[in-house]
């Protein structure tokens, strides 16, 4: 079992990432990758051009393997990830990349929607919506925490 | 004649200077981080919301109130700890998640 968990402050592409991947997934039946991208609107319909994530020095990449540590317990997978992105990121460009591999589709997809749940609400980022209108502080939404008490038994 | 007494002026402690983080909302007044003058024996979270509040100026009255929760020493806490100089702290909004 191996968890891939960590930040990068440089640009996150994905197609670079999934050959590594792949290597770390060695034996599995099958890699779900989710890719979350930076929108490029907000909740209200304005603009974004930007995010800006900001992250505590050690609490943050912490969250990242917890979460990451936490699908492995719970499913019957041999991989898991959790990479994000830190500063600014562009609208349009990727954020984080969350997945799972595993012997069989389900559980990968299953962990993969896990990690992905609780890095929208228990991640230590603090995230700014910036556009023309100014800059707007992000918290999880409704719908966020509904998806993550999904998980709760 | 002089009086004397047993009672001595009291003794104000020595000052240290500490240094405080800021993520999310409360970085917006005081920026990411801060540099305040403390006792030398600690003081409270409450004690230190309130004097980085008070040297921040009026606009910084309740920037760091109940919602604002603080991390020391890596440790996210609510609770009403006393900190001493050295400790790591910051004070930090909820989260947004990634």
């Amino acid at each position: 079992m191996q968890c891939i968990a960590r930040l990068t402050g440089d640009r996150l592409i994905p197609e670079c990432e999934t050959g590594p991947l792949m290597e770390a997934a060695a034996g599995a039946g099958g890699l779900v990758l989710f890719t979350g991208i930076a929108r490029p609107v907000g909740k209200d319909g304005a603009r974004v051009d930007r995010l800006e994530l900001d992250i505590h020095p050690r609490l943050t990449e912490k969250s990242l393997n917890d979460i990451a540590g936490a699908a492995l317990c719970r499913f019957d997978i041999s991989l898991a990830v959790a990479i994000h992105r830190w500063g600014e990121v562009p609208a349009g460009e990727a954020v984080v990349l969350a997945g799972a591999a595993a012997l069989h589709r389900r559980e990968a997809f299953l962990a993969a929607d896990f990690i992905m749940d609780h890095l929208k609400t228990e991640a230590v980022f603090w995230k700014r919506e910036i556009g023309p209108s100014g800059a707007r502080w992000v918290e999880p939404s409704e719908r966020d925490l509904a998806d993550l008490a999904r998980w709760k038994d | 004649m002089s009086l004397q007494t047993d009672i001595e002026p009291a003794r104000e402690l020595a000052k240290v200077p500490l240094k405080v983080s800021f993520f999310g909302r409360p970085s917006d007044v005081f920026g990411k981080t801060a540099i305040v003058d403390i006792p030398s024996d600690g003081l409270t979270l409450g004690a230190l919301r309130r004097l980085l509040e008070e040297t921040r100026g009026p606009e910084a009255a309740g920037a760091l109130g109940p919602h604002v929760r603080a991390i020391v020493n890596d440790e996210i806490t609510g609770a009403e700890l006393h900190v001493i100089p050295g400790q790591d702290i910051a004070f930090i909004s909820a989260v947004s998640g990634g």
